[in-house]
C-alpha cells in the first residue's frame, strides 16, 4: 500500500489531482481492516485504461465493481490510466500504479481486469501493466498472481492483446466474473499458507498456474491465449488455428463461446454507482435499458456482438431510475443502450421518472435516437423548453448506399423528421456520416452534400427569419472501418489518401455558413482497423509503439501516426495487410476462434445481399 | 430561507476545487433529501453559494456555504443527514438557519486565518522568519506558538486580508504567493513547512473579528 504521507508529494503540481484520490461517495471496496482480518479475500483491480473522467463514465466498470464487492469473499478497487504528467511523477519517484480506494499497488492484487472498450486503448493497457511493476508479456509473469485479463467490446478479436493477457473474457461479464473469482479464490486459499515450499520450484509454479488457467478456460466466454496459436501460410494469411496447451486430452480447436446474460433482469439495474467528485465526461446517472440491438446495420459491430436484443422490464427500470436519482443526487439521467428509441416503453419510462413528483428538475438524455417521428416526440419531451439539438445518424448520403449498409431510414422519413423538427423549433442538427463504405461511389459522397443542402432548404421553408439565422448543422464524418463479426468484415478499408481526398471534396461541396464539417482522422481510423482485424503479429506492433511512447491514442493531441507506421515496420508487419486488403471469404479469420453466436454463413449471406444492392431505390434526398 | 453551514475539507478532499465542491454539495444535499431552491433559467441549479475559493491542495477547517431552502430545517437534523451523504473527508461542522436575507459569503468575509506548522533547524530562526514576514507584507498580523516538548516545531498563525479596505492600504493575502515565498525562504534558512491549512474566516465588526454565523443569529 502507498504510504499515506506520500500522496501529498506525489500530487504536488499535478493537473487535476482529484483524478487520483478516490474518496467518492458510493465506494464499495472492503476497508483495510477487513482485508487484514480476511487475508484470503480475492482482490481485483478493475482498470479502465483511460483517464479518470472517461473511465468513470463507463457503466460496465461500475456494474462489475458492484457485483464483486457484494460478495464478502471478494474485493474490487478501481484504477485508471494516469495522465502523462502523473505517469512521469510515478516513474520518477519509482511509485507503482495504485488503486484509488485503498491505494494498493496493482501488482499486489490477485487479478487485474482491463476494460478493452475500444482498440485505441491498447497502448494504455500495456502502460498500466508496466506501471504496476509487472512484465507486459503474460509468459514473462511467473508469479501465480496477479493474473491479468481483459474484457469489453474490442476483445471479440482477442489476438492483438493476446500476448499480454493471461485470459480474456468475451461477452457479458455479470455471471462470468463470480465464476472466475471463485476459481482464483480456491487457488489463493490453497497456496496462501503453504506457498513457501511447493511453489518455490519454478516447475511446480508453472504447473499450478497452467492448471488454474485451464480451470478458468472452462468458464463460458473465457479465452486463454497461451493455449492457442495461429499457423500462417506463406502469404501471411492464416492456415489454421491450433490448440497448443491446456489439457493433453483436447484435440481440435474448441471455439470460445461468447458469454451471454440470458435474463437481463436477473441482475439488479445499478442504482448506487460511485459518484465522482470531479466532473466526468458523462456526469449523470446511467441506466442501461436494453442490451443488444435488433437492427443489424451491416457495418455495426456492436449490433452483432451484443446480440440477442434484451429489453429490461419497464417496471424495474422505473423503480431503479428513481432509486438511483435519490441515492446519487444526480439531476440528469441517461437511458443507455445501442438504440434507445427502440425500447418499447421508452415514453412511459421517461414520463414515470420525470413526473414521479420526487424531483423538481431532472433532465433526461438519450445517447442514440433514430430519425423518425417517435424519436422526435421523445426528444420533445426531454428537451422541453430548451431545444439543445438533435443528433441523427443516416451514415450514408444516398438511399442506395443506406440500403446496402442496411441503415433503415428512408429518404422520406429523413425529410419528414427534419421538417417536423424545424417546425417544432429546433435549429441545431447534428448528422453522422461514414466515408469509404463498401460499394461507395462518388455519387454517394455527393449525396451527403445534397442531403445537407436539402436540409438547409427545408429549414428555410419551415423557420422564420430569426430562427433561420440561428440554424446550425453539424456534419460529422467518420471513416468506415471493417469490423470482425459484421457482414463487412472482409471488406477493404479505403486508403488514407483517398479518404482525405473525399473529405476535401466534401469540404468544397458543403460550403454553407450554416454547416460545420467535422471529421475524424483517417489515419487514426486505419490504425483502429488494423487492430480490429489484427492477428497474432499485432502484439509486437503494440509493444513497439508503446516503447516508442504511444499513449492515449484516442486523444487527438497524443495520437502520432508516424510512430505507428514505424512500429509496424519494427514488428515486420504491413498495416495495409489488415486495412486496405480485401480478406478472402474462404480465409481463416483470426477471430474464427470465437463463437459470437452468429454463423459465418449468415455474414456471407448478408454480405452478398449488400453486394447485390438489394432494395435498389435511387430516390436521393 | 437560508441554511448557512460550515464544513471542512480534510486530507485528500483538499484536492477538490471550488467548482467540484459546488457540484459535490449540490448532490449531497439532493441525496439527503433536502430540496434546495432552484435558480431560474433553462438549466436550473440548486441555489448554493460558497465562501472564497481556496487554492487546490490546501486543507481547510473553515469552509462556509449558504443553501437556499423552502422550509426551515432543524439544524441538528440537517447536519446528521448531510454528513451521511457527503464523500469522505468533507464534514459539516456547524449549521444555522435564517429567514433573513444574507449578503453573500464572498462579499462579507474580510479575513482568513491560515496556520503553518514549521520545523526549524535551530532556535534562531524565529526572529529571522518574523523579519521575513514583515518584509513580505508589513501589514501582516501573525503570531507564533511553540510546543514545550518540541522546541523545533512551531505554529505560525497568519491573518490574511480577503479584500481591500477603502481607507487602508492593505494587500489581499494570496496563499499561494506567500506559501511559495515562505518555502523559498525556508530552503535557504533551514526551515521546513510540514503542514498548512486554512482554519478560520472572519468578518470585521468594529474592532472585533466575528464569525460568519453571527450574521445568521
Ligand atoms: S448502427 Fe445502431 S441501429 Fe444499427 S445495428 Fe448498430 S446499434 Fe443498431
Amino acid at each position: 500500500m502507498l504510504d499515506p504521507a506520500e500522496i501529498g508529494a506525489l500530487l504536488e503540481n499535478i493537473e487535476k489531482p482529484g483524478r487520483y484520490i478516490g474518496n467518492e461517495f458510493g465506494i464499495k471496496s472492503k476497508n483495510p481492516d477487513y482485508l487484514l482480518k480476511n487475508p484470503a479475500t480475492v482482490n481485483t483491480a478493475l482498470v479502465f485504461p483511460d483517464v479518470y473522467e472517461v473511465g468513470m463514465s463507463n457503466l460496465g466498470l461500475q456494474i462489475l465493481y458492484k457485483i464483486i464487492n457484494s460478495n464478502p469473499l471478494f474485493n474490487a478497487e478501481r484504477a485508471f490510466s494516469p495522465w502523462p504528467d502523473f505517469e512521469d511523477r510515478l516513474r520518477k519517484s519509482k511509485t507503482k500504479l495504485f488503486s484509488l480506494e485503498n491505494r494498493i499497488f496493482l501488482d499486489c492484487f490477485d487479478l487485474i481486469g482491463f476494460n478493452a472498450a475500444h482498440e485505441m486503448l491498447y497502448t494504455n493497457i500495456l502502460n498500466a501493466i508496466d506501471l504496476s511493476g509487472l512484465s507486459i508479456r503474460s509468459l514473462e509473469r511467473k508469479a501465480l498472481f496477479p493474473l491479468v485479463c481483459c474484457g469489453g467490446s474490442s476483445a471479440v478479436n482477442p489476438w492483438p492483446l493476446s500476448a499480454f493477457m493471461d485470459f480474456m473474457v468475451i461477452g457479458d461479464g455479470e455471471h462470468v466474473i463470480s465464476q472466475i473469482l471463485g476459481i482464483i479464490s480456491n487457488y489463493k486459499e490453497k497456496y496462501l499458507n503453504n506457498s513457501s515450499n511447493y511453489l518455490k520450484s519454478p516447475a511446480n509454479l508453472q504447473q499450478v498456474k497452467k492448471e488454474m488457467l485451464f480451470g478458468l478456460s472452462s468458464i463460458e466466454g473465457v479465452f486463454v491465449p497461451s493455449f492457442y496459436s495461429l499457423v500462417y501460410n506463406s502469404d501471411n494469411t492464416i492456415k489454421k488455428i491450433i490448440h497448443t496447451g491446456g489439457s493433453s486430452g483436447i484435440t481440435g480447436v474448441k471455439k470460445i463461446r461468447k458469454a451471454v446474460l440470458k435474463d437481463i433482469d436477473s441482475f439488479d439495474t445499478l442504482s448506487d454507482p460511485v459518484v465522482p467528485n470531479i466532473q466526468t465526461v458523462h456526469d449523470r446517472l446511467n441506466i442501461e435499458i436494453m442490451r443488444g440491438c435488433g437492427r443489424g446495420c451491416r457495418f455495426c459491430q456492436a449490433g452483432f456482438t451484443y446480440r440477442p436484443l434484451r429489453q429490461k422490464k419497464v417496471k424495474n427500470l422505473i423503480e431503479k431510475s428513481i432509486e438511483g436519482l435519490l441515492k446519487t443526487g444526480y439531476d440528469e439521467i441517461s437511458f443507455t443502450s445501442l438504440s434507445s428509441s427502440d425500447y418499447k416503453e421508452l415514453k412511459k419510462l421517461i414520463e414515470k421518472v420525470t413526473e414521479s413528483g420526487l424531483f423538481e428538475k431532472i433532465s433526461v438524455s438519450l445517447p442514440s435516437l433514430r430519425l423518425d417521428s417517435f424519436s422526435l416526440e421523445i426528444a420533445e419531451i426531454i428537451q422541453s423548453g430548451r431545444k439543445t439539438g438533435l443528433t441523427f445518424a443516416p451514415e450514408a448520403g444516398s438511399q442506395r448506399l443506406r440500403d446496402i449498409i442496411k441503415k433503415d431510414i428512408s429518404a422520406d422519413e429523413l425529410r419528414e423528421s427534419i421538417r417536423a423538427a424545424f417546425l417544432k423549433g429546433w435549429t441545431k442538427v447534428k448528422l453522422y456520416f461514414m466515408l469509404g463504405l463498401p460499394f461507395e461511389t462518388d455519387d454517394d459522397i455527393k449525396a451527403i452534400a445534397e442531403t445537407t443542402n436539402e436540409i438547409i432548404y427545408i429549414a428555410k421553408q419551415c423557420l422564420d427569419k430569426r430562427s433561420f439565422s440561428r440554424l446550425q448543422i453539424s456534419v460529422s464524418i467518420n471513416a468506415f472501418c471493417p469490423k470482425p463479426f459484421t457482414p463487412f468484415q472482409w471488406c477493404a478499408q479505403e486508403n488514407i489518401f483517398k479518404l482525405e481526398e473525399k473529405i476535401r471534396a466534401l469540404q468544397q461541396s458543403i460550403s454553407s455558413r450554416f454547416v460545420r464539417l467535422h471529421w475524424n482522422s483517417p489515419e487514426k481510423s486505419s490504425i483502429e482497423c488494423a487492430f480490429s482485424r489484427g492477428d497474432s503479429r499485432l502484439p509486437d506492433v503494440i509493444e513497439a509503439a508503446w516503447k516508442k511512447g504511444a499513449r492515449f491514442d484516442n486523444w487527438t493531441d497524443y495520437f502520432d501516426y508516424g510512430l505507428w507506421v514505424q512500429s509496424f515496420s519494427i514488428a515486420g508487419a504491413d498495416p495495409g495487410f489488415y486495412t486496405t486488403r480485401q480478406y478472402g471469404l474462404d480465409e481463416v479469420l483470426p477471430w474464427d476462434v470465437i463463437d459470437i453466436g452468429i454463423k459465418k454463413d449468415y455474414f456471407i449471406k448478408e454480405f452478398n445481399k449488400a453486394a447485390a444492392g438489394i432494395r435498389l431505390n435511387d430516390n436521393k434526398i | 430561507m437560508i441554511i448557512r453551514f460550515k464544513y471542512c475539507k480534510k486530507n485528500e478532499a483538499k484536492y477538490l476545487s471550488h467548482l467540484d465542491m459546488l457540484r459535490i454539495l449540490s448532490r449531497s444535499i439532493a441525496r439527503a433529501g433536502i430540496k434546495a431552491a432552484l435558480s431560474r433559467g433553462f438549466n436550473p441549479k440548486p441555489r448554493i453559494t460558497l465562501s472564497n475559493p481556496i487554492p487546490l491542495g490546501v486543507q481547510s477547517l473553515a469552509e462556509y456555504a449558504d443553501v437556499e431552502v423552502d422550509v426551515c430545517l432543524d439544524t441538528g437534523y440537517f447536519m446528521k443527514v448531510i454528513n451521511s451523504c457527503l464523500p469522505e473527508n468533507i464534514i459539516v461542522l456547524d449549521a444555522a438557519c435564517t429567514c433573513n436575507k444574507l449578503k453573500s459569503l464572498m462579499s462579507v468575509i474580510d479575513v482568513v486565518l491560515y496556520e503553518f506548522i514549521i520545523e526549524a533547524a535551530d532556535n534562531m530562526s524565529l526572529d529571522k522568519i518574523k523579519s521575513f514576514i514583515d518584509a513580505y507584507d508589513s501589514s501582516s498580523i501573525y503570531s507564533f506558538f511553540t510546543q514545550a516538548q518540541q522546541k523545533k516545531i512551531f505554529l505560525l498563525k497568519i491573518y490574511g486580508y480577503a479584500k481591500i479596505f477603502n481607507n487602508n492600504s492593505n494587500r489581499i493575502f494570496k496563499f499561494n504567493d506567500f506559501n511559495k515565498a515562505l518555502k523559498q525562504f525556508g530552503q535557504s534558512n533551514g526551515l521546513h513547512i510540514k503542514d498548512s491549512s486554512k482554519t478560520a474566516v472572519f468578518i470585521i465588526k468594529g474592532a472585533r473579528l466575528a464569525d460568519p454565523f453571527e450574521e445568521v443569529v
